[in-house]
């Protein structure tokens, strides 16, 4: 085969190694994501972190939030509420820039798999 | 009232073909190490447990499981074709009939019940025996490049209600819905060719799969409604029969081949880690087996 093409073909292939490597560490960043909490289940995500300290910006301490799932849980602490959100956000994060900073430095196939 | 207790169940049933045991023990050790709740009770039958007293170390045993409970039953002819990569096929038994009894034989009050080809490698379940869910079971899954599963694990026909996975089922036995989807389970086995006919699926193998994805049809009020938990719609990983295992690098990271399913002899290389897979290729798992051990007595010092 060509060697031009040859080479084409390898980094094709890498690529798509690269991806489906990153979608699978997404899909793990989702998953970490979870918080449970007061029998709720939320996704610590910006959104539900700026929804909860606006609440508490406006004096709130308690209040219902609608979980994932659709279901409203009281929650008694917003404050503790919005800790562990911060929390689990970090943790996933963290996580993720980890992940995907290691597969970002490997460019063949041969590194992403440390071989 | 006292607290209820919780813990892990598997069961195997070995046949001339796969060594289920083997695999059990793997998946035991496995959620001794990633998972808080790591009780660990292992169902099986006389045979099985005497292969495993000669062929898995005592103190391997003692490591995986806290209690073996011995179930003999009469294993009716199931056989099914298994693949390992695209390019080989064999037939073994599949002695899943009596799954459904794991109702009455847990010995916990809040019950994981996993299959012997179901690798924990994070805590994810954990979360699950803190809340007063009664049922909790996976309505997706996604193979190793996210692909969607394959039509019949969508849906049970192709205008019929929505497929479950039973790889992974969580029930509390203290909840009568629980006992209720198990009593379903038990009447969709013993009537499995009236509800075949009824749901238009192939009976010729029985599948738990088919039979949980009727009781929570059922319990979800005949239609796709939310009763029964699906694991915060998380889907169960599976790694296909024609897929396989290049390397176990580590416990928690895995190096997989992961097949095309137009162009099967296309494969991309695909790398886990600390995610749960159901590894579907049951043979892979028996090729990695020493590695695999390998890593374990590095953790555990057995």
């Amino acid at each position: 085969m060509d060697e031009r093409l040859e080479r084409a073909l390898e980094f094709a292939n890498y690529r798509i190694t690269l991806s489906n490597q990153k979608r699978n560490i997404r899909t793990r960043m989702q998953i970490l994501q979870t918080l449970h909490y007061s029998k709720g289940s939320f996704l610590a995500d910006p959104i539900t972190i700026g929804f909860v300290s606006a609440l508490l910006s406006v004096g709130k301490t308690k209040g219902v939030i609608v979980d994932t799932k659709d279901n409203p849980i009281m929650i008694e602490d917003l404050d503790d509420f919005r800790a562990n959100l911060i929390e689990k956000y970090s943790e996933a994060s963290n996580e993720y820039k980890i992940q995907i900073d290691k597969v970002n430095k490997s460019r063949n196939i041969k590194k992403l798999m440390d071989w | 009232m006292a607290e209820e207790s919780k813990g892990v169940c598997i069961i195997a049933y070995n046949n001339n073909q796969l060594d289920y045991i083997s695999f059990a023990s793997l998946c035991a050790v496995y959620v001794k190490l990633h998972m808080k709740t790591n009780n660990v009770a292992l169902i099986t039958d006389t045979g099985t447990a005497e292969w495993m007293e000669t062929s898995v170390p005592k103190n391997i045993q003692e490591a995986c499981f806290d209690q073996m409970i011995i179930q003999d039953v009469q294993h009716e002819s199931n056989p099914r074709k298994h693949l390992d990569s695209p390019w080989t096929e064999f037939k073994a038994q599949f002695s899943n009939k009596n799954k459904n009894n794991v109702f009455r034989i847990s010995p916990y009050d809040k019950t994981l019940l996993i299959d012997s080809d179901y690798f924990i490698m994070n805590d994810f379940y954990d979360y699950i025996f803190d809340t007063d869910i009664s049922l909790g079971l996976h309505r997706d899954a996604v193979y190793l490049q996210g692909q969607p599963p394959y039509l019949n694990e969508i849906q049970l026909n192709e205008g019929g209600i929505h497929h479950w996975w039973s790889t992974a089922v969580y029930f509390n036995k203290n909840q009568t819905e629980a006992e209720i989807f198990f009593d379903i389970w038990s009447h969709v086995k013993d009537n499995w060719d009236y509800y075949a006919l009824l749901y238009q699926f192939a009976p010729a193998l029985f599948r738990t799969d088919f039979c949980v994805s009727i009781a929570c049809h059922m319990l979800n009020g005949l239609n796709n409604d939310s009763f029964v938990h699906d694991f915060n719609g998380v889907p169960l990983l599976n790694m296909d029969q024609k897929d396989d295992v290049v390397e176990v690098k580590d416990l928690q990271d895995w190096i997989l081949l992961s097949h095309d399913r137009k162009e099967p002899w296309k494969n991309v290389l695909t790398r886990l880690e600390k995610t749960n897979l159901h590894v579907m290729n049951k043979r892979a798992i028996s090729r990695h087996k020493d590695s695999l051990w390998k890593h374990i007595g590095k953790v555990l010092n057995v």
